[in-house]
């Protein structure tokens, strides 16, 4: 393809793009939603299904976003998909006729021959609507439709081909005009969903609150919810449904500001903004994770080794097991979060491109006992993502010079000297070990357990489940 | 400080560009994302962050095209924008008329062809023959060098090349029929 063929391909799909009549009315209309939001403490984004009900807005003269010869869905990978494919419509509206008839009715004006099922999932009232979900699916691949009116018309706000997959949420953040909050759970028939009750202090179990629906459930609380969900007494899924991947970070909160990304090459983020902005990512974190707040900055400066990056800051939770978050500045305020270990093989970045990577900040998450000395694996960038690395920074006591990390016999596996206040070891991932800080008398002035996930997604030590 | 203005000012000056630039910024995360939901997200949610430092923005195309792709490259609106990738396709054929068919394969192989790009190298092309931007230009967007846009572009338009090949597709360049021409609206 010549450039002029590329061009010439670029003006015929840009052509059929036709904005909104009124698209700063629109955007403010978001504006106001976010703020609702944000007011209810919804500051993390539910992810499922986020995409495919978005608002639409956007007119394409020629080209519809669904339908078509060549759509075949998203490849179906797992039973427990078709299992709640398979599974009885569910909801309070789930046995009237007439509802189920109108939906189909709306899902065949977006028919597609390739997928040439279609199963109502769920029918019911949720918030000031008629909500349904909806799978349209072949032997081999489905799509999930999303379709919703305001309770008491037929005016159906179409929204689909998300990804189907065996538990299905929807929230009503991704619904335009939405007034109410809610997300919508739905797992296959037969399995049990729980949501976390109160706060998690990090030391015992969670409190569970089974749904009394059984395998689907309606929660409304301001903040998403922490979602357990169990077949056959096998904890299958387990974690937030809050994307935690990527913080939504507003410093005018707070009166501050970073500096103006046009204006500089190097970090936004500097002093005061530096640590409110670790400060609102703690939040957003420990609210996801439905755990207690009270963040304090313990350090800030740069993690040792880091020649490249900006400032960092570390900021601490309490309770008995204390949630720490890690912040490396980066020349874009919003941080991705190092929520794994390296996914060997699974980037499809060009590694001459990372380099612009560098611009994101950066954060992690780890957990603390009570005393100074606080523990936190380095994110690193994994391009288009974060990870987490074998370098653990670690603060100290004063009178700390080295930290070292012993294994369950007692030997030490890693050790580094104290520059300002904290060091870095070189410690293997999914670590169980104890890290003593230790004076210039070689006496430990502070001890601390550091153990974690063997494997997984993790947030402040604690392992997000996914297993279907 | 662009033009000294505050307040009401600011507020003016930012509800002005967006009126005016909204169509402009929309088919641009098009092309990014291959989706209309996905580019009316993407501009938006753009636009609101710019919004909170707007006094602080001297070039707002630039900063707004930096944030675009920026946002595209996150892991999750990658996947987001693989997700409705595929369903940016024509309805029905059977009722449009020869050269609107054609038109409208052309166009449909050519996004589906753009999906098969990794994102970055995606942007790079959006920027580079959408936008017109130079090879610095581009490269102070995406925070790289000049020659790696160079490269990517180059890769960027050989691996199209490939992709519509290898799917039997890719039609013989031809004029732009009065219905392509047309169809801007």
């Amino acid at each position: 393809m010549s450039v002029d063929e590329l061009k010439r391909g670029f003006d015929r799909l840009a052509s059929g793009v036709v904005p909104v009549e009124d698209p700063y009315g629109r955007l403010m209309q978001r504006k106001r939603r976010r703020w609702r939001v944000r007011t209810g403490k919804l500051a993390a984004a539910v992810a499922a299904v986020a995409v495919s009900v978005v608002a639409a807005g956007v007119a394409l003269q020629g080209a519809g976003d669904r339908g078509g010869t060549g759509f075949h869905g998203w490849a179906v990978t797992s039973d427990w998909t078709w299992r709640l494919i398979n599974s009885p419509t569910r909801g309070d509206l789930a046995d009237d006729a007439a509802v189920i008839d109108e939906i189909l009715a709306v899902e065949r004006s977006s028919a597609n021959e390739n997928l040439p099922h279609t199963k109502v999932l769920f029918a019911g009232n949720v918030g000031t609507r008629t909500v349904a979900l909806v799978a349209r699916y072949s032997d081999t691949h489905a799509v999930l439709d999303s379709p919703s009116a305001l309770r008491g018309t037929s005016q159906w706000l179409g929204s689909g081909n998300g990804v189907m997959s065996p538990v299905v949420t929807l929230a009503s953040r991704f619904i335009p005009d939405e007034s109410a909050q809610w997300t919508l759970v739905l797992a296959p028939d037969g399995c049990e969903t729980s949501t976390n009750v109160g706060t998690y202090d990090g030391m015992r179990d969670r409190t569970w609150q089974p749904a009394p629906t059984g395998d689907w459930l309606v929660n409304d609380s301001a903040t998403p919810p922490y979602l357990r969900v169990t077949c056959g007494g096998v904890t299958r899924q387990q974690g937030p449904l809050a994307d935690l991947n990527r913080l939504d970070i507003d410093l005018s909160r707070t009166g501050l500001s970073p500096a103006p990304q046009g204006a500089t090459a190097g970090p936004v983020l500097t002093g005061a903004a530096l640590t409110a902005a670790g400060v609102l990512a703690f939040d957003q974190l420990a609210e996801a994770m439905h755990r207690t707040s009270g963040a304090d900055v313990v350090w800030t400066g740069r993690v040792p080794g880091d020649v490249e990056s900006g400032d960092a800051v570390l900021v601490v939770g309490d309770g008995p097991v204390r949630p720490v978050v890690l912040l490396i500045a980066g020349i874009d305020l919003q941080p991705i979060v190092a929520l794994e270990p390296p996914r060997y093989g699974s980037g499809d970045e060009d590694p001459a491109e990372n380099q612009s990577i560098r611009q994101w900040s950066l954060v992690s998450t780890g957990s603390a006992a009570e005393g100074d000395l606080i523990a936190v694996r380095v994110p690193r960038r994994a391009g288009a993502r974060a990870e987490l690395t074998d370098r653990v920074l670690a603060t100290t006591p004063t009178t700390a010079v080295r930290v070292e990390a012993l294994d369950r016999d007692g030997n030490v596996v890693a050790q580094a000297d104290v520059t300002d206040g904290v060091a870095v070891l070189a410690l293997r991932l999914s670590a169980a070990v104890s890290l003593n800080a230790v004076d210039a008398n070689g006496v430990a002035v502070a001890t601390t357990p550091f153990v974690e996930p063997k494997a997984g997604a993790r947030v402040f030590n604690e392992k997000i489940i996914n297993n279907w | 400080m662009r033009g000294g203005r505050e307040g009401d000012g600011v507020a003016d000056d930012f509800r002005d560009f967006v009126r005016i630039r909204y169509g402009d910024l929309l088919r641009t995360a098009y092309l990014l994302t291959g989706s209309s939901h996905a580019a009316e997200d993407l501009v938006q949610s753009a636009l609101l962050r710019s919004m909170r430092r707007w006094e602080h923005i001297d070039e707002p195309m630039a900063y707004l095209r930096r944030a675009m792709v920026n946002q595209q490259v996150n892991l999750w609106r990658r996947i987001s924008s693989h997700e409705v990738l595929s369903a940016v396709l024509p309805e029905g054929r059977t009722a449009v008329r020869p050269d609107q068919t054609e038109a409208v394969a052309q166009r449909d192989e050519l996004l589906k062809a753009l999906g098969k790009l990794p994102v970055r190298m995606r942007a790079v092309l959006v920027l580079r023959y959408w936008e017109d931007l130079s090879e610095t230009e581009t490269a102070q967007i995406l925070g790289c060098a000049p020659g790696t846009i160079k490269s990517q572009a180059s890769r960027g338009l050989a691996r199209l090349r490939t992709v519509l090949e290898e799917s039997g597709t890719q039609r013989r360049p031809g004029p732009v029929t009065p219905w392509m021409v047309g169809e801007s609206s």
